[in-house]
Parts: C-alpha cells; structure tokens; sequence
C-alpha cells in the first residue's frame, strides 16, 4: 500500500487496508427510545439531533439503519406499527407518528393516548464519515 | 472530532475513530444445521458485573415442602422465604447462591408451618444446599446486558440453499455453570443434509472492548498493536469504575460491509430481495443473521404458515434475501384450532439490518 492504515492479524493476514474502500458499521446510538402520539393527542413527530454526519433524505435512506431492538414480542391481529423517519438537516432526522386508530378487531375509531406508539431503536452508519 | 485519531479509506469514508464503535467479532464457533449452539455470557455482557455486599437468607429444606404438596424436587431449585423478597427480576442486581445463578420464581409454596417460600430455578445443580436448612451466602450482581449480532455461512464451498437464525435459552441439562445468560442459537437450513455453518458473535467496540482477558482477540493475542479509545467517564452501569470505552482494536476483526439493506416484509407469499451484486473472491463473505430470527404468521382456517426472511445462498458470490415459509420435513407448518378467521402473529417489528461482511483473511 502507498498510504493509510494497514492492520494484520497474528499470521500476517491483511484485515484491513485503508488505501481501499472499507465500509464499517459504526453504532452511533444505542437504546433510543421514542413514544410519540397520534395529532391532536399528542406530540406526533420528535426531532433527533444525534444522527451523526446525516446530509440528504438519500443519505438516511442508503447509509443508516434504525433496527428496531423492541423486536420479538409476538402481536396478535395486527403488525406493530413504526415511526416514519425523514431527513430535517445535518445530524437531525424527525420521526412521525404512523400508527391507526383503530379497535381491538380492526375498526377505526377515535384517537385516544391508547393508540401512543413507542419504538426503540440502536443506529447503525454504515461507510459514512463520521 | 474534538480529540482522538480517525482514519478514513480511499473514499474519505471513516474505518474508525475515536467516538463511534465500530463492530467487531467476539467469539466464533461451528454448528451443525438444527443443533443448537450456546454463546457463552461473556458475549452478552457478563465481564461487567459487579458484586456487591454479601447477606444471609436461611433457605428451608426439601423434606419440609414436600408437605406442602408443591413439589420441591428438582435439584435445580432452591427456595427461601418471601420475607427476604424477590431475589431474581430486579432491573439491574442478580443473585447467586454458592456459584449458581438464580434465573427465575418457579412459585410461591408454603411449608407445613404456614411461611411462604419462593422456589427459584438455579443455573445448575444446587443439591448440596437445598438439603438443609441453613443460612446461605447471598451475592448480588450489578450486570449490564447487551445482544450481539450473529454472522453465519456455509462451512461447504458447494452449498446452496436458505438458512435462518433462531435463538433460545439452553435447559436445564445444557446450562453452563456460573453464565447468567444461558443463551443458545441455531440455524434452520431449507437445503436437505445436515450442512455445517461457521457462526460469529460481534458486537460494537465498546461492549468488545469490555471483555476480560484475550478471549475476544480474533485477529491474535500480541500485546502490542493499535488501539482507540473514547473519552473517559464511561461506565456500562452504576456500579462500574468509570473509564474509557474501546471504539477499535487491532486485536480484533471489525464487520467490513459489502452489502446492506433495512428491509421490512410483506404478507405471506415468497418473494426475493436483493441485496445488490458482489465481486468474485474467495475472501470468505458472511450473513449478518439476527433479523432472520423475526417472523409473521398468518392462520387461515386454521392452518398456520411462519415466514421470515431466509439468507438465499447459491455461493460466496451470491447472496440474496428470499421471503419464504419456515416449515421444513421435519418443521411442519403451524396448527391453530379449526376456525375459519384469519389471524396474524408478527414479531418482526420494523426494518431490520440484512448484510454481507466480510472480516479479513485469515478466517
């Protein structure tokens, strides 16, 4: 290599090399925690200003992942519902509340603090500069 | 970046710095296809505990339950009294009795005097202090508990198939003595055989970072190399001594991305999902597997199917995601009860992370 960071294991087997492309995943948050409400109840949408090195709607969408760590429990009837995530400005995302007001079979009926929906999330920037 | 080093690759695109954890493998084992392979604690956060003061619960003894008629006879149990309250559940504090782990409340009983016992489920075999009753060394444990991230591949050069993750908790007769967690995986394998797969824990650096000992050093045990670190006053819990967390080390392989997608699912029909096209190589590539664990499951008249996202594998140069149910021969599709209704199960929440890695040469 003509420059850069070059790493080796104890065989000499080359791990990583700088002078290439190296796309690592950076956990920039952990545990995030949102409960946002449907309009008129409550606060529907949360502005997150810890999205490290977001810069396009692009950006978010091809190089960030919210995984979703409240996975696992099963739901019966319905999908849990998840927030909307959209670019507002460098390092800031907003999450939108993107539940249905609806009735233990389905029926929509009126917003109530019940339909409040909580997500929680570990970030991941993937072959960003951070 | 305010202090620290960062280095960046060709593309200006940052490898490592000093403020966000790259991850990084911990531990990798092999499984074969529909055995179950347990990861050890330490993978889970088990290096942070932290013990705090002893105290002395008098335990009660099996000959004076069994009048009870709550069945005290497995010598995985242990029971004291209510009085000294619920010595498992609590957010943050463990508690192991000799060097056992008490994991969870099997009951309430009482003895033939009227006092209210919990019988709790021990990690291994506590026989040698259930049999009397005596007072009995209680330790509580701070702990701090993180999931890592399963990778997986095919051992085999020519296998092709789809594959998924499961995760479980061992029994009784798999736990290991003295690991909190007792966690196992396994891999569901849609190709006939009994295929074997190469498994990796990662995790990010700053959980790796807080592994005891070389146990994690997957690229060699040298004392020398590099290693960044983040500012100090960092603690995994409140009773941790406060320091700087790991954010890379030489001395392990961090997860370098090829491909990589969020991906939601759809209802219960097959469909594939690329992840994009790969170079020719024989470096070895891996499944990042933990969103396969999650499932939908749809019961129409009463006949259930589980889908979940299968790692498509036709070679190390072609991997895709396949939508598609579970069952197998020896898997058979879920029973509901004879109904006509359509119902639907689903704990697979959101979008989950799909990828290919690769971790080096040299594995």
């Amino acid at each position: 290599m003509a420059y850069g960071f070059q790493q080796l294991d104890s065989s000499g087997n080359v791990i990583v090399d700088s002078s290439a492309p190296v796309q690592t995943i950076a956990q920039i948050a952990t545990g995030l925690s949102i409960t946002l409400y449907p309009p008129n109840v409550g606060s529907n949408t949360y502005d997150w200003n810890g999205c490290t090195g977001v810069s396009s709607q692009t950006d978010l969408e091809n190089n960030y992942v919210f995984n979703r760590t409240d996975a696992g429990g099963w739901n019966l009837f319905v999908e849990e519902n998840n927030h909307t995530i959209t670019y507002i400005s460098a390092n800031t995302v907003r999450f939108t509340w993107a539940g249905s007001c609806t009735g233990f079979f389905g029926n929509t009926v009126t917003c109530t603090a019940f339909h409040a929906v909580s997500n929680t999330f570990d970030v991941y920037a993937i072959g960003k500069t951070l | 970046m305010a202090y620290g080093i960062e280095v960046f690759d060709s593309n200006g695109k940052t490898v490592f710095n000093s403020e966000n954890y790259v991850e990084m493998i911990a531990y990798k084992a092999t499984v074969v296809d529909g055995s179950w392979l347990l990861i050890p604690g330490w993978c889970y956060g088990q290096d942070q505990d932290v013990a705090g003061s002893s105290s002395s619960i008098t335990n009660t003894a099996v000959s004076t339950m069994t009048s009870s008629g709550g069945g005290y006879t497995n010598n995985f149990e242990i029971a004291f009294p209510t009085s000294a309250g619920n010595l498992v559940g609590r957010k943050w504090d463990q508690y192991m009795v000799g060097s056992q782990f008490l994991i969870s409340i099997r009951g309430t009983y009482y003895n033939s005097g009227g006092v209210a016992y919990y019988i709790y489920n021990t990690t291994r075999d506590v026989s040698s202090l259930r049999t009397s009753t005596s007072g009995r060394t209680i330790i509580p444990y701070t702990y701090y508990e993180h999931n890592p991230i399963i990778y997986a591949r095919p051992q085999s050069s020519t296998y092709s198939g789809d594959f998924v993750l499961e995760v479980g908790q061992a029994t009784t007769s798999e736990m290991v003595s003295s690991d909190r967690y007792n966690r196992k995986i396994r891999i569901l394998d849609k190709a006939s055989g009994s295929n074997t797969f190469e498994i990796l824990v990662a995790m990010p650096a700053k959980d790796w970072g807080g592994i005891t000992g070389t146990k994690a050093h997957q690229a060699g045990t040298a004392t020398y190399g590099l290693e960044a670190l983040s500012a100090s006053g960092q603690k995994f819990h409140t009773g941790s001594t406060a320091g700087q967390f790991t954010t890379y080390n030489s001395l392990g392989r961090p997860s370098k991305v090829l491909l990589a997608k969020g991906v939601d699912h759809g209802s219960n029909s097959v469909s594939t999902t690329s992840l994009g096209s790969l170079t020719t190589s024989s470096t070895k590539r891996y499944c990042r597997m933990t969103g396969t664990q999650y499932g939908h499951i749809e019961y129409v008249s009463g006949v259930g199917s589980e889908y979940r996202q299968h790692y498509s594998w036709a070679s190390n140069n072609s991997i895709s995601l396949k939508w598609t149910n579970i069952a197998t021969a020896t898997n058979p599709a879920h029973q509901f009860q004879n109904g006509r209704a359509t119902i639907i199960f689903d704990n697979y929440d959101g979008k989950q992370l799909f990828a290919i890695a690769d971790f080096g040469l040299g594995m």
